[in-house]
């Protein structure tokens, strides 16, 4: 009696231990039936024409979403592609802030989907994935299955080098936006109606700024006689709506990976006087409560709710743009603050290293039986009138088509903000919109067009000349940056906060400079300007 | 304004909240068959600090309970009888002296030993990447196994814990809280670690 018990004790564990690896026995059992119902599956597919499949094929695919979409599933866009294809995709839908760690755990247990949509694949993951074969060599299957991608890569050549891992082969699928827009990703926007409330101009330098903050925080712009008054609030270390514009003041601008190029040479932002310059001078400001501190901790959520409040308490604040915080019914209120004179007399605006191409988009796996009818999926979307609406929303949503079949803005309900509404309807993923197709496919929406005018009017006249370009390093090189970068980031971000929360710069950066020296960044900076060499040669 | 930004109230900020957290873990672990659910919430909650999404205890606790409650008590219905059988074994083979039941003792003392850090990721990996339940045990088991730093680390943690628990058993009235924090911090170090150590 007691050893049956201890047997069944052990078998209990054993078995819930083991559904492990049986799953992958399965799984192989599968792959032999499979191997014999080829001729069946070749029936099935159609190399041209649509449905890609006469009967319904399902795949199961990984992605993340953005904070406010649903399931892809329940987007219209999704399910008219369904329609047409007859693929039905299974969807994985990771919400962003968990997804780089599922991710990696995915691949770690190789526990794969049959692709990533919207992989957001580092370089790393893709040599290394590419390396282990987890994820497969496309370019065969892209000659065979997929027309759209190579017109595509026909017109820009730059875009299929680009993607091509130093080994030879392409392991993921780009994306391209090319509308001129990504370079200046920080837009600081002011409440003018509350500066014509107290008098005060427009200012030109940060000290007018500052001064302005200081009205705002004092002077309750909102009439509500409390002290309730956010005087400038952003993004710490986010893509956009940072502060690195606000140190270029100084000289020199930040960004978020706090490196620029001047002259071919690569610099790395943080080990620069200006940077220590600019930190003392806004820990200032931080410590007169003009700069929100939840700046350092918020998401992105709530620093729109906070445009949103009622009565306004935001005094200006830095985005993408001005309307996405305030929302449509107030962004009168507010204009975009010009760049400002810093105290030495610079008047700078920094070229972000975000290019509007990018690798990663989608990779296929070593699990997935059906790479071609996936590649044809994919293929689907890379149709320049279907990447319009994979990106922006689809067609009786945020689109109508004109007489030309061009794809124009329709008019939005009322108090609808567009990015929002985006964001519920519009999967992104891999597509490519290429500059000619602006205007002939798919109307540039009244937003970009605004956003290109205004970059072209305020800021491109103060914009850094030279940015740092998407180059794809060797593995041993990505193993280095991979092994320096974080540690440094993270210190250096880490290190920037505290200083702006709680200041300290001026007696901590002596040991700050010799920390990160002894954490690599000599080294790393090395393999940036090589690589960045490299590149320069090879145009 | 300046006395709500500082670090002392920020810390006391905290400690309160720990508290409270611990307060609605009690209350929502008093069924008894509610423990694993009530665990949950409480890494929930303590995972929504961690990603800073400041939004206070309440809610997200009420939140991640209901939303979690069915898969938790699934994994009750799976842990506690395996728990309880391998543990009745331990003590019966601890009353026998045969050779066998030297080697069985062995052998289940090993797979409690799993059971244990298995369950310690257990609730980390199941708030922080919402996976069905069989992949939720099997990635745990995965995680743990191949992450020996964190999950020794964990084991000193826990043994700690359970030492002081048992020492003081008061002190679960407000030390629960802090002791799952610091799983959580240190599974999450892990978690970061897969894709580097890969």
């Amino acid at each position: 009696m007691l050893k049956k018990l201890s047997y069944f004790g052990c078998w209990m564990l054993f078995l819930l231990l083991f559904v492990a690896c049986s799953n992958d026995d399965v799984a192989s059992e599968k792959d032999e039936q499979d191997s014999g119902n080829d001729k069946e599956i070749s029936d099935n597919f159609n190399k041209e024409g649509l449905p890609i499949v006469d009967e319904k094929v399902s795949l199961h695919f990984v992605s993340p979403k953005a904070p406010l979409a649903p399931d892809y599933n329940e987007m219209e866009i999704i399910q008219r592609l369904e329609d047409k294809t007859n693929v039905h995709i299974e969807w994985d839908n990771i919400s962003g802030d968990g997804y780089e760690e599922r991710k990696n755990l995915m691949f770690a247990s190789d526990e794969l989907p049959d692709a990533f949509y919207h992989a957001e694949f580092s370089d790393y993951d893709i040599v290394r994935y590419g390396r282990s074969g987890q994820i497969i060599p496309l370019e065969d299957l892209i000659e065979e299955h997929a027309p759209n991608l190579q017109k595509i890569f026909e017109k820009r050549p730059e875009l299929k080098s680009m993607v091509t891992a130093p080994d030879g082969h392409i392991y993921s699928l780009p994306r391209a936006e090319e509308m001129g827009l990504v370079a200046v990703p920080n837009f600081t926007s002011i409440n003018t109606k509350w500066l014509d409330e107290l008098g005060l101009d427009m200012p030109t330098t940060l000290e007018e700024y500052g001064d302005v903050l200081r009205a705002f925080r004092d002077q309750d712009p909102n009439n509500t006689g409390e002290d309730d008054v956010i005087p400038l609030s952003y993004m710490h270390n986010f893509w956009t709506g940072n502060f690195g514009d606000m140190f270029a003041a100084f000289g020199v601008p930040d960004n978020t990976e706090h490196r620029i190029v001047r002259d071919g040479e690569v610099i790395f932002t943080a080990t620069q006087p200006e940077y220590k310059e600019a930190i003392e001078y806004f820990h200032g400001w931080v410590e007169e409560g003009l700069i929100d501190d939840e700046s350092f901790i918020q998401d992105v959520s709530q620093y729109f709710a906070k445009g949103k409040t009622d009565p306004p308490t935001l005094g200006s604040y830095i985005w993408w743009e001005t309307e996405e915080i305030v929302g449509p019914e107030r962004s009168d209120d507010y204009e975009l603050l010009p760049p400002l004179e810093g105290p030495n007399g610079h008047k700078i605006v920094g070229r972000s290293n975000n290019s509007e191409y990018s690798r990663g988009a989608f990779a296929i796996t070593s699990a997935n039986e059906h790479p071609e009818i996936t590649m044809r999926w994919v293929d689907q979307i890379y149709d320049p009138k279907m990447s319009a609406q994979m990106s922006w929303g689809p067609i009786g949503i945020i689109y109508e088509e004109d007489e030309n079949g061009m794809l124009v803005n329709k008019e939005l309900e009322e108090g609808v903000a567009m990015g929002e509404l985006r964001q519920k309807v519009a999967p992104n993923g891999p597509t490519v919109v290429l500059e000619e197709d602006f205007g002939t496919v798919v109307d540039m929406e009244p937003r970009a067009k605004q956003r290109l005018k205004d970059i072209q009017e305020i800021y491109e006249p103060y914009l850094e000349e030279e940015s740092f370009p998407q180059i794809f390093f060797s593995e041993e090189e990505l193993d280095q940056i991979n092994r320096l970068e974080v540690d440094i980031l993270e210190f250096v971000n880490q290190k920037q906060a505290s200083w702006l929360l709680n200041g300290g710069v001026e007696e901590e950066w002596d040991s700050y400079i010799q920390q990160l020296e002894s954490m690599g960044l000599h080294e790393l900076m090395q393999i940036y300007q090589d690589g960045l060499d490299r590149f320069n040669e090879n145009l | 304004m300046a006395f709500f930004h500082s670090r002392l109230y920020q810390a006391a900020e905290k400690m309160v909240n720990l508290l409270l957290l611990n307060f609605l873990w009690v209350l929502a672990s008093l069924p008894i068959i509610t423990i694993f659910p009530s665990t949950i919430a409480m890494f929930g909650v303590l995972r929504d600090w961690h990603m800073q999404k400041n939004e206070g205890v309440w809610k997200p606790f009420i939140r991640h309970f209901v939303k979690n409650f069915k898969i938790s008590l699934v994994m009750t219905v799976i842990w506690v009888p395996l728990a309880y059988i391998l543990v009745t074994n331990l003590q019966i083979l601890n009353i026998l002296h045969s050779v066998t039941s030297v080697i069985m003792a062995f052998v289940i003392g090993l797979l409690v030993f799993i059971l244990i850090y298995t369950t310690m990721y257990l609730f980390p990996v199941m708030v922080h990447f919402d996976l069905p339940i069989i992949q939720l045990i099997k990635n745990a088991f995965f995680i743990a196994s191949s992450q020996w730093k964190s999950t020794s680390i964990g084991l000193v943690i826990l043994l700690m814990s359970g030492f002081f628990l048992y020492q003081f058993p008061a002190l679960i009235i407000f030390a629960t809280s802090i002791i799952s924090y610091l799983i959580y911090q240190n599974c999450y170090s892990a978690f970061k670690n897969i894709g580097a150590s890969y």
